[in-house]
C-alpha cells in the first residue's frame, strides 16, 4: 500500500503479470467463489458455446484487478470498483494487470483518487478494463 | 429472453453470513497478498475488527453462486448457459468483515433488447443493495449480463 500523498495524475500503479492461467485455477476459483457455471470447468460446454474450451470466470479476472486496486488503498478505503469484461480469457493466457491514476481531488475534506485498470493478454488484447475510486483513510 | 414486464421485479431476499474460511480461501485463490485477509491478529493490528472482505467477495453471494436465483432467471427464460457476464460494479458504503450477515434482494434494474450480428440478445442489469445485520447499506452490487437469444 502506498501513501496517497505520493501519487500524481498519470502515475502507473504497481502491476504484475500472472502465471499462465490454467483450467485447474478456474476449478479452484469455482470452489472458492461458489460459481459452478460449467462454462468455466467443462471443456464440452465451452466448445458448445463457441469458445473452443473453457474460459475464465470474468470475476476471476476482476479479482486479479483487485490486487492492483489494493496497491492503492487498504481494505475499507475503496469507494467504487467497476470492471467491463471485453473478451474471453482462456487457459494459457498470461494477464498483465495494471492501472494508472486518472484523477486526484478533495471531497468533504478527504483526498479521493481515481484510477483506470486493465488486464491485457500476451497478444495485446484487453481482456478486461475497469476503474476504481478510493478515499484516503481518516488521519 | 426475459419478458420486459419483469423490469423492476425483485428476488429473495437472500441472507448470507460472511465466513472467515470463505474470505481466506477466496483471497488465496486470487493471490491477494495482504495478511489481513488471512490472519485475525494481522487484521486487529491494522485496526480492523476482523478479517475484511476482499473487494470482490460479494460475488460469492451474487447471481453466479446463488442456485435459487439462477433457477428464477431460468424460469423467466434466461438459463445459465445463455448468460454472459458483461460488466460488474461495486459501490462500497460500509466495510464488511467476517461474521457480518448480509441481506439483499436482487432487482431487475435494466432490461434492454439489442440486435447483434448473431441475432437478438438482451442486456440484463441486476442490482443488489446488501445491508448488514445493523440494517446499514453495505454494498451496492450491479451486474450486467448479456442474455443470448435462442438463435445466437
Amino acid at each position: 500500500m502506498s501513501s496517497f500523498a505520493t501519487y500524481r495524475v498519470g502515475d502507473e500503479l504497481p502491476g504484475f503479470e500472472t502465471e499462465p492461467l490454467t483450467p485447474e485455477w478456474f476449478g479452484r476459483y469455482a470452489i472458492a467463489s461458489g460459481d459452478h457455471n460449467p462454462l468455466h470447468t467443462d471443456p464440452a460446454v465451452g466448445r458448445a458455446a463457441g469458445h473452443g474450451g473453457v474460459i475464465a470466470h470474468g470475476m476471476l479476472v476482476m479479482g486479479l484487478l483487485s490486487r492492483v486496486a489494493a496497491h492503492l488503498v487498504g481494505p475499507g478505503a475503496l469507494q467504487e470498483f467497476r470492471t467491463r469484461f471485453q473478451e474471453p480469457t482462456r487457459p494459457g493466457d498470461r494477464l498483465r494487470c495494471g492501472g494508472r491514476i486518472t484523477a486526484i481531488y478533495e471531497r468533504d475534506g478527504r483526498t479521493c483518487i481515481e484510477a483506470e485498470l486493465w488486464a491485457i493478454g500476451q497478444d495485446g488484447g484487453t481482456r478486461a478494463s475497469g476503474s476504481v475510486v478510493a478515499v484516503a483513510p481518516h488521519q | 429472453m426475459i419478458d420486459p414486464a419483469h423490469l423492476g421485479r425483485t428476488f429473495g431476499p437472500y441472507t448470507v453470513t460472511v465466513q472467515h474460511e470463505r474470505i481466506r480461501r477466496f483471497a488465496e485463490t486470487l493471490g491477494l497478498p495482504e495478511r489481513v485477509y488471512y490472519d485475525e491478529a494481522a487484521a486487529q493490528a491494522a485496526g480492523l475488527p476482523d478479517l475484511p472482505a476482499p473487494p470482490t467477495l460479494a460475488t460469492c453471494y451474487g447471481l453466479w453462486a446463488n442456485p435459487a436465483l439462477l433457477a428464477e432467471l431460468d424460469s423467466l427464460g434466461a438459463p445459465l448457459l445463455r448468460l454472459l457476464h458483461g460488466e460488474q460494479s461495486y459501490v462500497y458504503h460500509t466495510p464488511v468483515f467476517a461474521g457480518d450477515t448480509l441481506t439483499g434482494a436482487p432487482a431487475i434494474a435494466g432490461l434492454a433488447r439489442k440486435d447483434g450480428r448473431r441475432g437478438p440478445f438482451q442486456v440484463l442489469t441486476l442490482e443488489t443493495r446488501w445491508r448488514n445485520q445493523r440494517g446499514e447499506l453495505a454494498i451496492t452490487d450491479r451486474l450486467v449480463v448479456v442474455v443470448l437469444g435462442e438463435r445466437a
